[in-house]
């Protein structure tokens, strides 16, 4: 009896009846997956699949499947708190924005604008972070940021140089159409499982899959050639392939004069960057580099995938450049299963960017020191004047907070005091504010130091647009009511737009959306009851009639000319390299059961269960020298601080390279604040480290 | 016939240490405890509960109750001791023989691979497995599975 | 048809998803994945097997093999453990009195483990007879010796 799969009738499993289903997105990461809330008595009592979304196909990760233990967990904020000498006191939400604002005019008189930062959240939607951003561009800053800026920074600048706009090229479906696929610095099976599904059909249809990766992970797994290289190699990697692609003959010549400017001196600058030497470099056999880049020039369509591997450095942008030079040459781009996919990590930090939540950009990354773009938001939003100078990066603000030019800073739904690095710099410098409020669903280590705490609903209790990695806006409507008095972060903004005497006129998401529709050109054709409809639209979609646009690039590129730009980059040794007082390379990453700074999944019992604590990756040649067992405990210390983690041996790491995960807190106490000169993104994927025993 | 208080017999010999009846006793007056190679089982010297789920529990028929009239009530026809006090016997559990855990009593084990190798047709190995606890059985059904696997990813 | 659960491990990315949606959907896990030696996950769960050992030595009848495959009864559980000490995969567990193993999710039209799968790699077959594993080992060494078949044009989504 062969064995032969039974066909499946699917759609709904579960008690999941259209009575009591909610259709949602989830709330983790930027895939965007779809799947059904089941309702018993207001409470969410279960999950149900959803065969039919494009992304997911009915698929959900571990961490969407134990969504419903964050929904429910009694740590839920209920209350707006204000902090007292007796503790934590709750008051009214009168009282709290009425605190909040005082407290923010009062630094904005005292102190000028450039005084407050706001921290906007790559996890609330659309129209919460342009209100957001709106709020702190109309009290006359753009210290406003997002969490973006530590993952994919590096992505808005060097894709935004090479091809005009940062963003993914092709729909995630389209990997299975790909012919070979490279990746580098990304391990989708673990942080973003759905993608395997395609890159497996690909797979079955003969593609070959490529793996850079300094760890071999279950992404590697999946891998015809695994390339090992070490931490911080990536540029070298990449222009070696790019050598050999090119004295090899094998870059798209038309492409290349019809699409592209700069290739001549790309042509020139890789002259150094023989097999040999990037052999030397990156610890990568040449005959492996040469397979690779044969592999990727060859194939008829090829997709780059990518993720912090590659952004998290202090040459991130340069790493993100050497991805697109690498397509570009190749013309693996424009095209359906060929492009580039920076895969994105917040279910909304595409969005969050989109509607300019950041220090440099306008909503539609109109730049705040253009003065066309400045003009067109002031007729937009009636304003006398906005600030036409770049504001602070998430980083920036913290380190201004710490020497006291920020006075007051208000977050929405982010984590710095464990998403940033160097944890107890943060930390001081939150302890330096006059005045800190933190808008969360759940009382996170940031919020600790806060002087006013507001409690919001989570992805479940609000209705909002969300923007996936592959940039689709999806709509999702609320399937329950927050508990006790937690709003929708929107009606808390609202709320306080009200107390500063900002004169908005929207009143709920779906008025915010038809201005974001008016003012960010790629949602010209947004409107609420479109995007519920067949799984939302993809970005650009200009106008009503528009159907969105699936592939990028594939007549021009978004740049001044239509034209990309191959921009050669070079080689250049990490911030901090080990030596002989911190003789370890320590690099950080996720896993499959946790999630980001881990507020949520944390919280998450059967997550928990599996994953409970801090542990480190070390390869059992170190650890037999160094005499540490399985599960003994150490301290990494770093020129930053030190963490306690549980040993855990691996040949998933080289010897001299350490891994840590970053879901728990201590993490980041180690990491370095050097940052990437252009994209300011925090060098994250490498730190010089020392074991202590105790 | 039943009476309020009676005493209960455990056979030592019949008894395999499953601890079935500490699972199905109503009032929990049958209970184990683990301590490093030894599970034991006590037993109390009489209970009085109007059942007999534990003698019906048990799948050796080790229980019989004893009546303070002196009549015994008993599944089998052979007299058994009379406990003065409650009872405790004690099993030697048998070690994992992969991890080294103490998984289960030597006597259940045996009692295991008695009913199978009469009532089962077994593949030449045998039942090797039944020196292992349930966490190795599956450890080397993983390892077997992925033996080709492994050896195609290793680079 | 006895049909059970089924991994291709060349899929499977020990997401570990399974098991979380077949502990919300049964009260615990009946799936369980771990990673030998760091190169691949294996997912076990209860082979419903054609002559299953646990319902051998259940003293009580609580383990049966019907027309089926295995039911369970909990009515009759004595919690004796037996089945558990017997199954050769070391699949049945026993929690709160009732055994615990894998039963594709009575009642459903798909299992939960199946469905969330994001690598596609657990599907529901009809069970395969002893001597299936061989079957299948020659198939696979059948495809790879005749090399690369012909490629289905892009856009036909095959699974």
């Amino acid at each position: 009896m062969e064995v032969k799969p039974t066909q499946e009738k699917t759609p709904l499993t579960g008690s999941c009846h259209p009575g009591n289903c909610h259709p949602t997105i989830c709330p983790y990461c930027s895939l965007g997956c779809g799947f059904y809330l089941e309702l018993e008595e207001g409470k969410a009592a279960g999950i149900s699949y959803m065969p039919e979304h494009p992304v997911n196909e009915g698929s959900l990760c571990p961490k969407g499947n134990t969504v419903l233990e964050v929904l429910n967990h009694p740590d839920r904020l209920k209350y707006p708190m204000k902090k007292t000498e007796k503790g934590w006191e709750r008051i009214g939400w009168e009282a709290a924005l009425d605190l909040a604002a005082s407290k923010l005019k009062e630094s904005l008189e005292k102190s000028g604008p450039d005084s407050l930062a706001f921290l906007g959240s790559a996890k609330c939607s659309n129209e919460e972070n342009y209100i957001f951003q709106k709020i702190a561009r109309l009290l006359g800053t753009n210290n406003v940021d997002n969490c973006a800026r530590l993952c994919h920074a590096s992505t808005l600048t060097g894709l935004g140089k090479t091809l005009g706009t940062g963003a993914m090229t092709n729909p995630v479906s389209d990997l299975a159409c790909s012919e070979c696929i490279f990746v580098i610095g990304s391990n989708f099976a673990e942080n973003h499982p759905a993608v395997s599904r395609r890159v497996l059909r690909a797979k079955e249809k003969g593609a070959v899959v490529i793996v850079a990766d300094p760890r071999i992970t279950p992404t590697g797994w999946l891998a015809d050639l695994a390339l090992r290289l070490e931490p911080g190699t990536d540029v070298a990697l990449l222009n070696g392939m790019m050598r050999v692609i090119i004295s090899e003959g094998l870059f798209d010549r038309r492409f290349v004069r019809e699409r592209t400017r700069g290739f001549s001196e790309l042509e020139e600058s890789l002259q150094r960057y023989d097999p040999e030497t990037v052999s030397g470099i990156t610890g990568i056999p040449s005959a492996d580099i040469i397979k690779a880049a044969r592999a990727y020039a060859r194939a008829g369509t090829a997709s780059i995938v990518y993720s912090m591997g590659i952004t998290q450095h202090v040459s991130g942008t340069d790493n993100v450049t050497a991805c697109a030079d690498l397509a570009l040459i190749c013309g693996h781009i424009g095209k359906k299963g060929a492009g580039i996919l920076p895969l994105r990590g917040q279910n909304n930090v595409q969005g969050a960017c989109d509607m300019g939540a950041l220090a440099e950009f306008f909503p539609g990354y109109g730049k705040v020191e253009d003065p066309c773009a400045a003009g067109r938001m002031r007729s937009l939003w009636g304003a006398k004047k906005l600030s036409e100078s770049p504001g602070l990066t998430v980083t920036e603000m913290l380190e201004a907070a710490g020497k006291g030019k920020i006075k007051a800073l208000y977050v929405m739904g982010e984590d710095p005091v464990n998403s940033n690095p160097d944890s107890s710099q943060v930390k001081k410098a939150l302890e330096k504010l006059d005045f800190l409020v933190v808008q969360d669903i759940f009382m996170t280590d940031t919020a600790e130091h806060a002087d006013l705490v507001l409690p919001a609903a989570s992805f479940a209790e609000k209705e909002g647009s969300f923007t996936s990695t592959e940039r689709r806006v999806q709509w999702v409507e609320p399937a329950l009511k927050p508990p006790g008095e937690a709003r929708a972060d929107l009606d808390t903004l609202f709320g306080l737009a009200e107390k500063l005497g900002l004169d908005f006129t929207c009143r709920d998401a779906g008025e915010v959306l038809e201005e974001i529709a008016a003012a960010v050109p790629a949602y010209g054709g947004m409107a609420k009851e479109r995007l519920k409809k067949d799984f939302g639209l993809i970005w650009p979609c200009p106008d009503p009639g528009h159907p969105g646009t699936p592939v990028l690039h594939t007549e021009s590129f978004r740049t001044s000319d239509g034209l990309a730009r191959i921009v050669s980059v070079e080689h250049k040794s990490p911030a901090e390299t080990p030596g002989p007082d911190y003789p370890f390379l320590l690099t950080t990453g996720r896993t499959v059961l946790h999630y980001n700074a881990g507020s949520m999944t944390r919280r998450s019992k059967s997550l928990l269960k599996k994953e409970a604590e801090l542990y480190v990756e070390i390869n059992p040649a170190d650890a037999r020298t160094m005499d540490i067992a399985e599960g003994n405990k150490l301290f990494l210390e770093t020129r930053r601080g030190s963490t306690e983690v549980t040993a855990r041996l691996t040949e998933k790491v080289n010897p001299g390279v350490l891994f840590l995960p970053f879901h728990f807190p201590g993490t980041n106490v180690l990491t370095a604040d050097a940052l990437d000169r252009e994209a300011k993104i925090p060098d994250f994927k490498v730190s010089a480290c020392r074991i202590r025993r105790e | 016939m039943k009476e309020s208080t009676r005493m209960l017999v455990p056979d030592a010999e019949k008894c395999i240490g499953c601890r079935a009846c500490t699972t199905v006793c109503p009032e929990k007056l049958i209970s184990f405890s683990e301590e490093n190679n030894t599970r034991s089982i006590s037993f109390p010297a009489n209970c009085s509960k109007d059942c007999e789920l534990c003698a019906l529990a048990c799948p050796e028929k080790a229980i019989s109750f004893i009546f303070p009239d002196g009549a015994e009530k008993s599944r089998t026809n052979q007299k058994s001791q009379v406990p003065p006090e409650s009872l405790t016997l004690d099993f030697e559990l048998a070690p994992c023989q992969n991890c080294g855990t103490p998984f289960a009593t030597i006597k259940e084990l045996e009692k295991v691979k008695e009913i199978i190798s009469e009532k089962v047709p077994l593949p030449p190995s045998g039942s090797f497995w039944t020196g292992l606890c349930p966490g190795c059985r599956q450890a080397v059904f993983r390892e077997k599975q992925a033996e080709t696997l492994i050896q195609a990813r290793k680079f | 048809m006895p049909e059970a659960v089924y991994a291709d491990l060349s899929r499977c990315i020990a997401c570990h998803a399974c098991e979380l949606a077949c502990e919300r959907e049964n009260k615990s896990s009946r799936i369980s994945v771990q990673v030998v030696r760091g190169l691949a996950a294996v997912p076990v769960s209860c082979r419903q097997c054609e002559t299953p050992l646990c319902a051998a030595v259940c003293p009580g009848e609580a383990l049966s093999y019907g027309e089926n495959g295995l039911e369970y009864d909990a009515e009759k559980c004595i919690g004796c453990r037996l089945c558990v000490l017997a199954c050769p995969f070391g699949t049945a567990e026993l929690r709160a009195g009732v055994v615990e193993r894998c039963d594709l999710c009575q009642g459903k039209e798909i299992p939960a483990c199946v469905a969330t799968c994001p690598a596609g790699a657990l599907f529901r077959a009809e069970v395969e007879s002893l001597g299936g594993n061989t079957r299948t080992r020659r198939a696979e060494r059948i495809k790879k010796a005749l090399g690369n078949l012909p490629l289905p044009a892009c856009g036909r989504e095959n699974r």
